[in-house]
């Protein structure tokens, strides 16, 4: 089982991006077979399940995330449909649960801090997945 | 060198060094405990990653604005402690592998390596 879901309604993800990794990746941008992009950052951890945000990026929005244009915080916070996916990840034997939800509904504790900004304009910031 | 058994027949790379330096790690509690120090190969072997070899090291830092950066960008490190450790050649090897910072007025590469332990 890969480490980003599949057979799920956010389609045929394959890693685009990865811009932070720790152990794997935990912040990264990944896209649909049918060139949707998502940001997914990394919000929680236990030794059965981890729990991630996905949330849904143009591709004028996801360039001005990569650039440093928006913060990592209103990249999720102010999500253009306002929603955001929170996706619990299990063992290989449990599919992945996906809970939709409003923007309004994600506090701090779930979020980027405010004011963190990808760059990727000045340097290379960027990895492809690693291979 | 024999290293932890669960590293794959080409792993550590070539290219990962012998060295002596403190690193920064992340550990779940207020104490380091060994579960702190498995790679994502051994916590979950059932899912895949492109590399066996990468997902069977451990990431560290050997500065700490890496581990501040950690926890300004990813929700999961917000609370955790990080372990302060003095790795030598007898503890393994590692591959530097850089994360550019922004600064102001610049930036600079955080050092960010996989480990490899004996």
């Amino acid at each position: 089982m890969s480490i980003i879901p599949q057979d799920t309604f956010l389609g045929k993800l394959e890693m685009l991006k990865i811009y932070e990794y720790y152990d794997k990746p935990v912040l990264f941008a990944c896209r649909s077979a049918a060139q949707m992009t998502y940001l997914v950052v990394l919000v929680d951890e236990v030794p059965q399940s981890s729990t991630w945000l996905y949330v849904a990026v143009s591709a004028q929005r996801f360039e001005a995330i990569r650039t440093g244009r928006i913060d990592l915080y209103s990249a999720f916070k102010e999500a253009e449909d306002e929603i955001v996916y929170e996706l619990s990840i299990f063992s290989a034997f449990y599919p992945p649960q996906i809970r939709v939800l409003p923007t309004s509904a994600l506090n701090d504790s779930q979020l980027p801090a405010r004011g963190e900004y990808l760059d990727t304009s000045r340097a290379d910031d960027e990895k492809e997945a690693l291979g | 060198m024999k290293y932890r058994p669960h590293l794959p027949d080409d792993c550590p790379p070539k290219d990962a060094k012998s060295v002596f330096s403190f690193v920064y790690r992340m550990i779940s509690g207020e104490v380091p405990v060994p579960e702190d120090f498995l790679s994502f190969r051994e916590l979950k072997p059932d899912k895949s990653y492109p590399s066996d070899c990468i997902a069977s090291g451990l990431s560290v830092y050997t500065e700490i604005e890496g581990i501040k950066r950690l926890k300004r960008r990813i929700p999961r490190f917000r609370k955790m402690k990080a372990a302060k450790a003095n790795l030598n050649p007898e503890h393994g090897t590692m591959k530097n592998t850089p994360i550019p910072l922004i600064i102001p007025g610049g930036y600079k590469q955080i050092l960010n390596h996989l480990s490899f332990l004996k």
